[in-house]
């Protein structure tokens, strides 16, 4: 009998496949033939020596209607030691490849015992959607890091001026860093501007409160919103040069003698970067951390496996890249040691000089302009498109 | 009078390759000359030749029609048999465990996949093209890339063809050791593909000729010639050729990997000569036996005559050469010539074993140059072990 509800797929299947083979046969008329290679960057990704630790989820905190933050720990026991301002590496697969996001750690934890991670969902967002809609108490996630230089090392007999400016879910790391130096610090100051669309999309809100009302002399707190409310106090903006400028001077924070956190959409970080410029900061006091995903187009992998010639702690190994991998994995497999952290472009870590050969490098990542043009790259994210040479440093 | 090669040589040059392409299947057809044989391998010919089924870039599907034989009674039926299974069970190996952290530079002279002899280079000058030494290295990389890609799409026909064959096979301990055959070709399919796609770095699409054979066996309904096209022919083929690369190709972790596979493959073969021996000698009429000597030598032909590496030539050579002229280098490359004999002498003594010579196809293989291999030993002699202390002391 046929199943008369299979029958109109039957019917496209069939249509399909004769399409098909008459487009074959088209081709011969025209003179040409199908492509005679298959694409390799197509297959799937193969097996990362890149070994990631799972933490176990312990806690999902809904922060607002769109960020929540995870909290970990190392089902071994182990600690989950970082410089608070640093983030971790996740890594879940999605439609069979693995996908990679960097989350700061979002609390201060100065035993180490667990870890907050905090994840505000994009729209469209693989891995933020995925966590927002599985993660729950239990659940493993597998974790690299901590990666990056963005943040401070507490010392507790430093007195030092802090200025944070934050955008939306740039507040991550900047929340760490402000409880460590008020918690470590007890000479410090902290000011933290912070900006988002409304009330409702404050991460951390209360809390932030509470830090404030617990060291009233030594943190102060100015949220700018684009959509104020009148029971809320708060200056109105978005955080642009003129917002940024006038909120900074009127908290007295445009002096030459404070450091700069600045995190948050690529916007606001130019902004500000360019108000403290102007304002004569010098650039060396002006931390950036910048969250983008680096990707590269699927037309720019290269299409074959290319040998790299690595040099490493007075040793040259022979690697052979395939599209579907980095340099790192690649030089991993063969059993060169290199030194890799965040393994998505954040950190820098795996800084290298290519001494010679062509990589492809995907943007945005942590390299700045002069490492780009010295033919600094980074080994977590390159593929290589033709023959390399590569000094590790 | 009409001729095809005035025809060809009036029409533009992508045109010429297209008619080359297809005066060629025509020749097949017509030297086809059993008409049940042209029957059966027809269907198969069409979706693979024209509609190059293998090459649309998408899955495809092949309709099967053999019946599962089964047997609640457990039958303890071939001695052989069983002990082959053993052998099989003993010699499971894990993919893991070949050296994949070896360098592969494909084109580094000094590590040669293949030597420099595969290539007819005189032909190639004659032909008007003059490569540099790199791009002589890259096309050896290429021809490389190409045989290793047949195998693996080989090895993909015979894990399903595998798998039919021990549904299909009447003998119970055939059954189990059938089991240890699926096992071995998952592995090779999953060998060939990590050093083609981690090593190599290149993966070419299934010749339109071996999809023909595959797509024939998988759709005929008859156990014993599925037997006899994957057992006998295409994994007695595979044998050889992997023989041949393994004996001349100065890369370890390729060697390394034959070596394992030859291995197995070489139980496979033995086991098709265990099934089809008495099968052959006692089952069938004199019809079917002629049908069967028929379509063994047709298929023998149409892989020695047939793989002519044109994936490679629509890569390198189109436009700057005729397909007719690299039809001709690669049948007068020394090392494709010596490839094509290696492969026949594993393949004419099994034939000659199970009942496939008789005095009326002689005249014809000795018509194909293939008589001389008559007096070689069969795979029921040979062990794995055998072949590749063979072609270690050949090397």
């Amino acid at each position: 009998m046929i199943d008369l509800a299979r029958l109109p797929r039957l019917v496209k299947d069939r249509w399909a496949s004769t399409r098909r083979d008459l487009g074959m046969i088209s081709l011969l008329l025209q003179g040409k033939h199908p492509p005679p290679l298959i694409p390799i960057a197509a297959q799937a990704v193969t097996e990362s020596a890149v070994q990631p630790r799972a933490l176990r989820v312990e806690q999902v905190v809904r922060e607002t209607p769109d960020a929540l933050t995870l909290w970990l720990t190392d089902p071994s026991g182990a600690a989950l030691r970082c410089l608070p301002g640093q983030f971790f590496t996740v890594l879940v697969p999605v439609a069979g490849k693995l996908e990679r996001r960097a989350y700061s750690a979002s609390h201060y934890v100065a035993d180490g015992s667990r870890l907050a991670l905090t994840c505000k969902r994009i729209a469209g967002g693989k891995v933020s959607s995925f966590l927002h809609e599985y993660a729950h108490p239990g659940m493993l996630l597998q974790v690299l890091g901590p990666s990056g230089q963005f943040g401070v090392t507490p010392q507790p007999g430093l007195a030092r001026k802090l200025v944070l400016i934050g955008g939306g879910s740039g507040i991550t790391p900047l929340w760490a860093i402000a409880q460590a130096v008020l918690a470590e610090e007890a000479a410090s100051t902290v000011t933290l501007l912070y900006g988002n669309r409304s009330r409702a999309d404050i991460i951390f809100a209360d809390a932030l409160g509470e830090l404030g009302k617990a060291h009233p002399q030594r943190l102060v707190l100015r949220h700018v919103l684009s959509e104020p409310s009148p029971d809320f106090a708060s200056g109105s903006g978005i955080l642009d040069q003129a917002t940024i400028t006038q909120e900074l001077g009127a908290l007295g924070c445009l002096g030459r003698d404070a450091d700069y956190f600045v995190c948050g959409p690529q916007p606001m970080m130019e902004a500000a970067r360019a108000v403290l410029l102007r304002e004569g900061v010098a650039p060396a006091r002006i931390h950036e951390e910048r969250f983008a995903t680096p990707q590269l187009a699927q037309e720019e992998l290269p299409s074959t496996t290319q040998t790299v010639e690595l040099a490493h702690k007075g040793q040259t190994t022979l690697v052979s890249v395939a599209p579907t991998e980095t340099i790192l994995e690649a030089g991993l497999r063969h059993g060169v040691m290199l030194p890799f952290s965040c393994t998505m472009g954040g950190c820098g870590a795996c800084k290298a000089k290519l001494a010679e050969g062509s990589v492809a490098q995907p943007e945005p990542n942590c390299l700045t302009s002069q490492e780009r043009q010295a033919g600094q790259v980074l080994l977590c994210v390159s593929h290589p498109r033709t023959r390399c040479r590569i000094t590790v440093p | 009078m009409f001729d095809l090669n005035t025809l060809q040589r009036l029409l533009p040059v992508r045109y010429r390759d297209r008619m080359d392409e297809a005066v060629e299947i025509l020749t097949l057809l017509k030297e086809i000359q059993d008409p049940r044989v042209l029957l059966s391998l027809g269907p198969s010919g069409l979706r693979g030749l024209i509609w190059k089924r293998g090459k649309q870039g998408v899955p495809t599907k092949v309709q099967a029609s053999h019946s599962a034989h089964f047997d609640f009674t457990y039958p303890a039926d071939q001695p052989d048999m069983q002990t082959l299974y053993q052998r099989a069970k003993q010699g499971q190996w894990d993919a893991d465990m070949l050296p994949w952290q070896t360098s592969v530079d494909p084109e580094n002279p000094e590590v040669p996949l293949i030597p420099d002899n595969f290539i007819g280079w005189d032909e190639l000058q004659a032909a008007g093209i003059r490569l540099t030494e790199t791009e002589k290295r890259r096309l050896l990389h290429s021809v490389t890339a190409w045989m290793l890609s047949q195998f693996l799409h080989g090895e993909q026909g015979a894990l399903f063809a595998a798998a039919q064959v021990t549904e299909a096979v009447q003998f119970f301990d055939g059954k189990l050791y059938g089991a240890t055959q699926v096992m071995d070709e998952g592995r090779h399919v999953e060998v060939f593909h990590r050093y083609l796609t981690q090593k190599l770095g290149k993966l070419y699409q299934v010749n339109d000729n071996l999809f023909v054979i595959i797509d024939a066996l998988m759709a005929d309904g008859r156990w014993d010639l599925k037997f006899l096209g994957m057992q006998i022919m295409v994994e007695g083929l595979a044998l050889g050729a992997f023989g041949v690369v393994y004996k001349l190709t100065k890369e370890p972790l390729l060697k390394q990997l034959l070596k394992m596979v030859i291995q197995d493959e070489a139980r496979h073969v033995h086991y098709g000569v265990l099934a089809l021996r008495s099968h052959i000698r006692n089952e069938l009429t004199e019809r079917e036996k002629n049908e069967r000597e028929d379509w063994a030598l047709e298929v023998a032909l149409l892989m020695r005559n047939r793989f002519m590496a044109y994936e490679v030539f629509e890569e390198w050579g189109e436009g700057k050469m005729s397909r007719e002229q690299w039809r001709h280098m690669v049948s007068h490359a020394p090392g494709m010539i010596q490839f094509r004999q290696v492969m026949f002498s594993r393949l004419v003594p099994n034939l000659r074993e199970i009942g496939l010579m008789s005095p009326r196809i002689l005249p014809r293989y000795e018509e194909a140059g293939l008589l001389k291999y008559m007096t070689g030993l069969s795979a029921d002699q040979l062990s794995g072990e055998d072949l590749v202390r063979s072609l270690d002391v050949a090397s």
